[in-house]
């Protein structure tokens, strides 16, 4: 898949990645639908992420790092294997095409999302972390095509994904710092946070 | 009246790097050590965040973590015979203040120097003979060793996390590495950086020349790294705000990643910021240094006694704390004698922009400080010079730092500065031209040379420090032969428009070149024509140190950051080793 | 590269992957400033005339073309008058201790006006200059315009003690960074020129897309007010 999203963006998502959101595939790829949604907004319950709206590219990445092993998950492996290459873009094509998240976040405690506020947007010289806005954008709105999008995802999901790069099960360069450097508390607190913030002119 | 304070062991005057590694070895002594620093202190968190610290306005233009110019200024001429003026704003060059010195703000470009560069009188003698020198010219030996600060490269370069592939190990030519570097003795801490395309496209047509590229080592961190002091760096993402700007990342080597938190835990070093060192006390001899007088940010005056001044302030600055406290002769560039403010040098920049076809997308925002593919082939004295007629040259450089629209929107010779065919140009060339740096070598001369100023004053009433600085001849030859290898290098790289433009005389103040100033506090043997001796101690005063890059009798091709901190290490040792044993001098 | 902001086509929300913000500047929220004054376009510094001749002129040195809006458009004049009234305009950046000599190039400006003196003297002498022939140089013909701004730039008048190249010279610098700059700074509106460019601004992690060459990156450029994070920073800053 190109990074220039210009080229391979449809006005409608493809036929074939409606049928795969629906129905899966005949190569093991069970239907997006049944734990992403159909809306991208998942289940609510922050096992599974939204994908509405996340960057094409990203999505895609995943899906092929889930296939090869790269990213471990004993769920997603079959699921991405089921997959052949012209599929996975066009999956990621469909939910990237999604309106992001505009369900209302669930309640969290002020103080906690003000601590993970701070840690979002300034970061902590005690820990040595930096703001995770700097490398995934105004809000937690990700950097396209690169960095993900944590706006309004789910807080559930975010704390588990932190936990896996301090645990080294999911590996990234940039986030094996920040990882260890946060506390528990301080996990709880950034993810609070994202699933809370706001995106601009979304209603 | 100045208020005494209680007597420390050590006071160190400005905290950059220098001073900051200094404070942490003789305080690990048991050393009670005072840094006394006049910027502000300023820290990773939050001062260094992005987006904010991505202002390019704020800090490139502006130049918003450098020397309040407002307060503290420098006069400059091109000759001795002219009216040296004040330089009102910072351009050619910019001074940097604040806890961590320019080390918080480099762009991490960390060298080693040449066997050559130590003893490169003797070397340039020996290879084309005394008489090959232009007459002006007053290069010199340093009195140290490549090999004897060899291990003390290897330390800061650890310390640093610094990112590379060796060369030279031990005398093995390494695949990967730079075959022309000075033997090391083990491999860099972590890998070389990311490639950048412009990069990629200079290796092939660098190599298609017969000649060696490789990537240029890097103080901007390519994998998460903890160093010996315990402290863990990030890697870099390449953001393309580095030189002039903090890291938000913790990943580009500065103090306040590498060290100062690691001394700030010591309780016998105390920091004092905004506090700004006037001059160093000497005794009714002139041979002792007693202390420093500073005042603080309220104008109180405060005389701080010590048995040992560390002076780490910045070359230019170093200079003139040693003007204004009389310590050592001002150097006479008529007679030739004294020796403060001597061989002032510099670094011989200049600039190939190549205009590339409009399918290829540099990316050339994507950077890191020390991004970049290079070829040391015609650095120092790495190429024949004997039909050539003049000594030094440049390493070639490739790849950005950075893309910043306001000071970055090239555009083909010919083009106008404004108007519609600008635009336009700028709309075709922003995304598509690579431009090359060369970086060279620094001739000292009889000419050139640092004393202070008659009639300028700063806030505080004391002389300016004035610069007399000229190119001299020997080093634009040597600019336009290097720049037309780095031209050809271009042309077989494709490029539709070239641009030779090696450096030109006259020095001008107003353009930005780099902040590498070198000299004035030179090391060396004979007390006649150096201030300091091989273990950066004073001649004059030996209870006065000075670690900075004006220790330097000239200027190499390569950034001095890498040697400085060798030189760092190579006084931490000789403090703790042999001063403290026995205080004196130690040559 | 990228296309002109308030296209509302839903091909344009796909292509960005940034699908608020592509086309809705915040909320309605005006950018703030860091430590400057509000960039509401309300006048600061330049009376009418002075702000008559500044949008003509900055339209020459960057004039709008069929694609791409100019230097007006993009808020330069704004821009310029926000920082005469900032430390900068007032000369607080600049060392002003006499004695003020003239000096050789190479020494860089030696005049002792701020730069906002330097504006406010120029641009009266260039008024006076055209109003003393009943006309004013907006009103000139667009090639007329050129003409005398190239007259200025080549020096030998004397703007009541300004050179005409110096002023020039500082103008054509001030119209380049109001165009350029960060938004924040109340010029580069919209970011316009980084559009133009390709520059993606002011949030940059390109560790995963630097060793992708040739990559062509189509995605809105970030200016630092977008986050609100400008206004939590400046709390920051000042301590609340």
């Amino acid at each position: 898949m190109s990074l220039s999203t210009a080229q391979s963006a449809p006005t409608d998502p493809p036929p074939s990645a409606a049928q795969i959101v629906a129905q899966g595939t005949a190569n093991g790829a069970i239907a997006c639908a049944r734990c992403h949604g159909f809306d991208g907004q998942a289940d609510g319950s922050g096992a599974f992420p939204k994908l509405a709206g996340q960057f094409p590219q990203y999505l895609a990445k995943q899906l092929r790092a889930y296939a090869s092993g790269t990213r471990q998950s004993a769920l997603m492996q079959p699921i991405a294997r089921g997959l052949n290459a012209a599929e996975i873009d066009s999956v990621a094509q469909y939910y990237a095409s999604l309106q992001p998240s505009t369900l209302p976040s669930r309640p969290a405690p002020a103080q906690l999302v003000a601590r993970g506020q701070q840690l979002a947007k300034v970061g902590d010289l005690n820990l040595r972390v930096q703001a995770c806005e700097s490398c995934h954008g105004p809000n937690g709105l990700g950097e396209p095509p690169t960095v993900p999008y944590l706006t309004g995802q789910y807080s559930h999901y975010i704390n588990a994904q932190i936990q896996m790069f301090r645990r080294g099960t999911r590996k990234s360069q940039q986030m094996q710092d920040p990882s260890h450097a946060l506390r528990e508390q301080d996990i709880a607190a950034v993810a609070a946070y994202f699933e809370q913030a706001s995106r601009p002119g979304a209603k | 009246m100045p208020q005494t304070l209680k007597e420390v062991d050590v006071v160190v005057i400005g905290v950059g790097f220098a001073g900051s590694i200094l404070a942490k070895e003789l305080a690990a002594s048991g050393l009670k050590v005072v840094g006394l620093e006049r910027g502000h202190a300023r820290h990773t968190v939050p001062d260094f965040q992005a987006p904010a610290i991505h202002d390019e306005l704020k800090y490139s233009v502006r130049k918003g973590m450098m020397q309040d110019v407002t307060r503290e200024a420098m006069t400059f001429r091109n000759h001795h015979q002219e009216l040296a003026l004040p330089m009102r704003q910072w351009e050619a060059f910019l001074p940097g203040t604040g806890l961590g010195g320019c080390g918080a703000h480099w762009n991490g470009q960390i060298w080693r120097y040449q066997i050559a560069d130590f003893i490169y009188k003797s070397h340039v003698e020996t290879r084309y003979g005394k008489k090959f020198l232009d007459p002006d010219l007053r290069i010199q030996d340093w009195g140290v060793t490549y090999q004897e600060l060899e291990p003390y490269y290897d330390r800061f370069e650890y310390l640093c996390g610094a990112c590379g592939k060796a060369g030279n190990l031990n005398g093995k030519i390494e695949q990967g590495g730079n075959p022309l570097e000075a033997p090391r003795s083990r491999e860099y801490p972590n890998p070389p950086p990311k490639e950048q395309y412009a990069g990629a496209l200079f290796r092939k047509a660098a190599s298609d020349l017969g000649y060696h590229p490789f990537l240029q080592p890097s103080a901007n961190m390519t994998r998460p790294y903890t160093n010996p002091e315990g402290l863990t760096l990030n890697p870099c993402v390449y953001c393309g705000f580095c030189e002039r700007y903090g890291c938000e990342h913790f990943a580009k080597a500065s103090p306040q990643t590498v060290i100062l938190p690691v001394l700030r835990k010591y309780s016998n070093f105390e920091l004092r910021t905004e506090s700004q060192v006037l001059r160093i006390n000497l005794d009714s001899s002139g041979k002792k240094a007693t202390g420093v007088n500073y005042m603080d940010a309220q104008g109180r005056e405060f005389e701080q006694p010590a048995s040992l001044v560390l002076l780490t302030a910045f070359a230019l600055n170093d200079v003139r704390m040693l003007l204004l406290s009389g310590i050592g002769q001002p150097y006479d560039p008529v007679t030739e004698k004294g020796a403060v403010g001597r061989n002032y040098a510099y670094q011989t920049q200049s600039y190939v922009p190549a205009f590339l076809k409009e399918d290829i997308h540099l990316n050339s925002f994507m950077a890191a400080g020390a991004s970049g593919t290079v070829i040391d082939d015609f650095s120092v004295d790495n190429f024949d010079h004997t039909a050539l007629g003049f000594i030094g040259g440049c390493y070639i450089l490739c790849g950005s730092t950075n893309a910043r629209p306001i000071e970055f929107h090239p555009t083909p010779p010919g083009t106008p500065r404004w108007g519609r065919q600008w635009k336009d140009a700028v709309r075709r060339h922003y995304n598509h031209t690579a431009i090359f740096n060369l970086s060279g070598t620094s001739s000292a001369s009889r000419w050139n040379y640092l004393d202070l100023d008659p009639t300028y004053r700063d806030a505080w009433g004391l002389p300016l420090l004035r610069m007399t600085f000229e190119f001299p001849d020997n080093d634009l030859r040597m600019s336009k032969y290097v720049t037309s290898k780095a031209s050809e290098i271009a042309r077989q790289m494709g490029a539709t428009i070239v641009v030779d433009e090696p450096r030109t005389g006259p020095f001008t103040t107003t353009a930005y070149q780099t902040t590498h100033n070198t000299g004035g506090a030179i090391i060396g043997t004979d007390p006649a024509t150096s201030v300091v001796n091989r273990y950066c101690q004073t001649w004059d005063v030996p209870n006065v140190f000075v670690v900075g890059a004006c220790n330097y009798p000239q200027n190499s091709s390569y950034n001095p950051t890498g040697t400085l901190g060798a030189l760092i290490y190579w006084t931490a040792d000789a403090l703790k080793s042999r001063y403290l044993k026995n205080p004196g001098p130690l040559v | 590269m990228g296309d002109r902001p308030n296209s509302s086509s839903r091909r344009n929300f796909l292509r960005s992957g940034l699908i608020a913000i592509s086309t809705v500047s915040l909320a309605g929220e005006a950018p703030v400033v860091l430590g400057n004054p509000s960039t509401e376009t309300a006048p600061h510094f330049f009376n009418e005339p002075e702000r008559r001749f500044l949008s003509a002129a900055v339209d020459c040195l960057i004039p709008p073309d069929e694609r791409w809006p100019g230097a007006a458009e993009a808020d330069v004049v704004n821009y310029i008058d926000l920082q005469m009234v900032g430390q900068w305009g007032k000369g607080e950046q600049l060392y002003r201790h006499g004695p003020f000599r003239k000096g050789t190039p190479t020494q860089g400006y030696q005049l002792e006006y701020t730069p906002a003196e330097l504006f406010r003297r120029s641009i009266a002498a260039t008024n006076a200059h055209f109003s003393a022939r009943g006309t004013s140089f907006e009103q000139l013909p667009p090639a007329e315009k050129d003409a005398y701004l190239s007259t200025l730039e080549k020096g030998g008048i004397d703007l009541d003690g300004v050179p005409s190249n110096t002023f020039f010279d500082f103008l054509l610098k001030h119209t380049m960074e109001g165009f350029f700059s960060d938004p924040i700074y109340g010029g580069n509106k919209n970011k316009i020129s980084w559009k133009m460019i390709g520059f993606p601004g002011a949030y940059s992690d390109y560790y995963d897309l630097i060793d992708k060459h040739g990559v062509e990156l189509h995605r809105e450029p970030l200016s630092i007010g977008d986050g609100a994070a400008s206004h939590f920073m400046n709390a920051i800053r000042q301590g609340h």
